[in-house]
């Protein structure tokens, strides 16, 4: 039985594939602008790419909220094909099914995190009183755009590749220990990780309270690497009261009270306008300082939700897993 | 304070204006004369900001407004603005307090429901206020559409033959609003056929447009 | 904030244009109400199968001869109960008696819990029973032999898709009926205590005795929603034509503002509306529209499934033996997630050009 028989599955590609239809729409009118765009000219050609600025503008916007979306839905797609695809338990291994899984993961998250660009650069865009950063914001909507087709075409082939009779790893042997090396990197320590975490955390708080972007994306950077193996890996466990359970992906299940949207939301967010200052100084040639503050906030809410499910275990049974 | 030079404005092949250089002082009361198709109305929608020129500028208050994006043409139409209508052009379906508030709702002004009352007020419709707008008169349609042209203070005011839907009461009760206007000290550019405006007194100037271009 | 004043004032320019949205609210809630209503359906006969799978065994055993599944006999009892970590073996009668007066097959299942001359029957044999005035027995005629059987009780009123056509009979009459010997049975369920030897033990059994059929509980699940995973599918598939269709409409529909909105929007683009405020204003007015329409075809199809019982829909999913089935109502978010993806969203994508479109219209030219 096809995977693309399963209710969510269609609903996903049905949306996708006319986001796609309108991102093909908007990439041509982009490659006009980007050609033709003269702010000075007083043509009806001009007010014509005015006009359709707007248009192109409202699609792509409409396309980051939905797609933004739809990243949520493809997770609890994962989650829910794991009672069709024999051996899955939770989205883990949905994603590791084939190849092109984890490539797809990643594709998805920098896609959605160049949109964000987009967005803040749209903004200023539209507050200047010549168009500054329009061709800008269009080249870089080109460069979606060709992101867009490869993830496009990666869905395709991995859903095609998910098959319902072979069964997938778990998470307990992706992750886990039963696999023969440690999953950590440079053969790190559990301890240590933890230990690199908070305090890549100040150095974040540090950086972005003194406005110092570039600390903030190389520490922001770093920090989502590590972020990542220090929730897998040492605060999973305690939100799985478990041990051996070693896995981002299950705490998106409702017997978690699905507190891994949150996670790895307020994750994304925090790294996303840490890294963002940089990048906009880079484009704009200016300073941004409400980015600084979202950065902590973001940045601390998460540390903050890992930190209290260590706390909390503490507190109710006195010792640590 | 309206600065325009050298404007020229063409639809598809026709040219509405033609080289168009105008120097219009603050608180001056102009009225264009001419006949329909002259090229009254593409004036003062230029001057407003509503279309684009295709060729010369308009300047306002130094702020180059032929040039601006949509969302900056429409905060400086917005703000600078009053526009009357010869049909008045009000929200026929909704009461006079609506229509006269539509303007504030994108606006960034902070006392809107303040400055709604005071506009209602001033152009006395003040007791009309829940009244839905097809249910009035000819001369109280007016008064809304005055109302709405001047809640947001604007220091211009650009009537397009504001009399032509008016009896001749009504219409020299519009004439008593320009003097409320000259005291106030705003600038009014008014486009009309109509007689009444002819040697008026608080008129600053007179200007005949012909085929485009400014006759004297 | 200066959102919560647009609001306000789409929200009154909306009420005060009701006739121009009416049409394609009408046909959307429509369409959602149907693909709700499938929906809903579908989910709660599948919530009703798997409770019904969760009550079986771990491990089901049937024997094979051809391809058809037949009777397996009591000889690898003993076998299966010796491999570690099976608690205990049961065998079990189940099977269909032909009742040839409807000419319909009878499902009866054996239960060791009751008499030897009662049964239990669901909501549809008793109406079945009614008809042919048998209103405290029935009598089963099989090899010869009649076999009187009092109707000790009836499911309760809420009956599933499982409890509305069984016969639950005592083992060793069912057994009798069903023309089982006496060391023969349908087929054999194997309780295996903990879960994760589950896979293990069957493969064990599998690999001892290669001619029979070894299902567990996880891959009787797994049957049971590829199969609705398959009727959902293909209806979803065929629901976009309809979907397609629908926004096609819509668009044009938008699409052509007559001139008495085109004057209302130049009017309020002459006082400052940027084109963005009018395609907000636009996107505010559908998204209530859409919204609401949503909200409503929901809960049409909830009072229709789980109140009405979905007359006529539930064929697509049921056969005529099950006519009186109860929906158990079930509810998911996912559902409510997949409704609003496949409905509302776009709806909202369809609208963008056409709001655009009518925004950028040249002010001057449309407030004549």
């Amino acid at each position: 039985m096809s995977i693309f028989l399963s209710s969510n599955v269609i609903a996903f590609f049905f949306i996708e594939l006319i986001l796609f239809l309108f991102a093909i729409y908007s990439v041509v009118v982009s490659i006009n602008i980007f050609k033709n765009w003269d702010f000075n000219s007083t043509s009806p050609s001009q007010y014509n790419l005015e006009k359709k600025s707007f248009l192109i503008s409202t699609i792509i916007y409409f396309t980051i909220i939905i797609k933004s979306f739809m990243f949520i839905f493809f997770a609890s797609t994962l989650d829910s094909l794991a009672s069709i695809v024999p051996g899955a338990m939770c989205a883990a291994g949905i994603i590791n099914a084939n190849s092109y899984g984890n490539i797809l993961l990643f594709l998805k998250i920098f896609i959605i995190f160049i949109f964000g660009i987009w967005i803040v650069l749209n903004k200023f865009d539209l507050k200047s009183t010549t168009y500054l950063y329009i061709k800008k914001k269009f080249l870089l909507y080109i460069i979606v755009f060709v992101l867009l087709c490869v993830e496009i075409v990666l869905e395709y082939l991995y859903f095609s590749n998910i098959s319902t009779k072979q069964p997938v790893l778990c998470c307990s042997v992706v992750f886990g220990q039963s696999s023969a090396s440690n999953g950590l990197p440079f053969n790190l320590s559990i301890n240590m990780i933890v230990a690199i975490f908070y305090i890549l955390y100040s150095l974040i708080i540090i950086s972005n309270y003194t406005k110092n972007d570039k600390i903030s994306l190389l520490s922001s950077m770093i920090f989502l690497f590590v972020a990542y193996y220090s929730v897998t890996y040492f605060f999973g466990t305690y939100i799985y009261e478990l041990p051996t359970h070693k896995c981002p992906f299950c705490m998106l299940q409702k017997e978690y009270h699905y507190i891994g949207y949150f996670v790895w939301i307020s994750l994304f967010f925090g790294v996303f306008f840490g890294i963002l200052s940089s990048i906009l100084k880079l484009l704009t040639k200016r300073d941004f300082v409400f980015i600084y503050k979202y950065t902590i906030i973001f940045t601390s809410i998460f540390v903050f939700i890992c930190t209290y499910y260590v706390l909390a275990y503490y507190i109710k049974n006195g010792v640590f897993l | 304070m309206i600065k325009i030079k050298n404007l020229n404005k063409t639809y598809d092949n026709f040219q509405a204006l033609k080289d168009i250089n105008l120097h219009i002082k603050k608180g001056e009361i102009v009225v264009l004369k001419g006949v329909s198709g002259s090229g009254k109305s593409t004036l003062l929608s230029l001057i407003a900001s509503m279309s684009k020129p295709s060729s010369g500028s308009v300047e306002v208050n130094n702020i180059l407004v032929s040039k601006l994006p949509d969302v900056h043409s429409c905060k400086y139409r917005n703000e600078n603005i009053g526009y009357i209508f010869q049909s008045f052009n009000l929200l026929e379906q909704l009461s006079v307090a609506d229509n006269i508030f539509a303007p504030l709702v994108i606006s960034e002004a902070k006392n809107k429901q303040e400055l709604l009352e005071i506009a209602m007020k001033k152009a006395n419709i003040y007791h009309k206020k829940d009244e839905i707008v097809s249910n009035l008169s000819g001369g109280e349609k007016q008064r809304c559409a005055i109302a709405r042209a001047i809640v947001l203070n604007p220091n211009i005011i650009i009537a397009d033959e504001p009399t032509a839907s008016l009896d001749k009461q009504n219409s020299l009760k519009f004439i008593e609003v320009l003097k409320e206007f000259k005291k106030e000290k705003r600038t009014v550019i008014i486009s009309t056929h109509d007689s009444i405006f002819d040697n008026l007194d608080l008129v600053s100037r007179y200007i005949n447009i012909q085929d485009g271009q400014i006759v004297d | 904030m200066q959102n919560k004043y647009l609001i306000n004032f789409a929200i009154k320019l909306l009420l005060k244009d009701k006739s121009s949205h009416l049409f394609s609210m009408f046909i959307f809630v429509f369409i959602v109400f149907v693909f709700s209503s499938v929906l809903f359906i579908s989910s709660s006969i599948k919530y009703d199968l798997k409770q019904a799978i969760n009550t079986q065994k771990s491990i089901i055993i049937y024997n094979q001869k051809a391809g058809y599944i037949t009777q397996i006999d009591d000889s690898i009892l003993d076998d299966i109960l010796q491999i570690n970590g099976v608690s205990n073996v049961y065998g079990k009668i189940d099977g269909y008696y032909y009742f040839i007066n409807e000419k319909k097959y009878l499902h009866l299942v054996g239960d060791e819990n009751i008499e030897e001359e009662s049964m239990i029957i669901g909501n549809s044999i008793e109406k079945l029973f009614n008809k042919y005035y048998y209103k405290e027995f029935f009598n089963f005629y099989s090899n010869g032999e009649k076999y009187k059987i009092n109707i000790q009780k009836r499911f309760k009123n809420n009956s599933n898709i499982i409890s509305n056509n069984i016969i639950l009979l005592n083992n060793t009459v069912a057994s009798e009926i069903l023309g089982l010997s006496e060391d023969e049975y349908s087929f054999l369920e194997v309780e295996v205590p903990n879960n994760t030897e589950i896979d293990y033990i069957a493969n064990t059994i599998q690999e001892k005795y290669p001619s029979l059929i070894i299902k567990t509980k996880e891959q009787s699940i797994s049957d049971m929603e590829n199969l609705f995973y398959y009727k959902g599918g293909i209806f979803m598939i065929m629901y976009i034509v309809v979907l397609i269709s629908f926004f096609i409409l819509l668009y044009k529909q938008i699409s052509s503002v007559n001139s008495w909105q085109k004057k209302q929007i130049a009017i309020l683009r002459s006082f400052g509306y940027s084109i963005n405020n009018i395609i907000q204003i636009k996107f505010i007015q559908n998204f209530l529209v859409a919204f609401f329409s949503y909200i409503f075809a929901v809960c049409l199809a909830y009072i229709f499934v789980f109140v009405f019982d979905a007359p006529l829909l539930k064929n697509i999913f049921i056969g005529i033996n099950n006519q009186n089935i109860n929906f158990t109502p079930i509810i998911d978010i996912n559902i409510l997630v997949l409704l609003f993806l496949f409905t509302v969203v776009p709806f909202l994508l369809s609208i963008i050009i056409p709001s655009w479109k009518t925004a950028v219209k040249d002010i001057s030219e449309s407030i004549k």
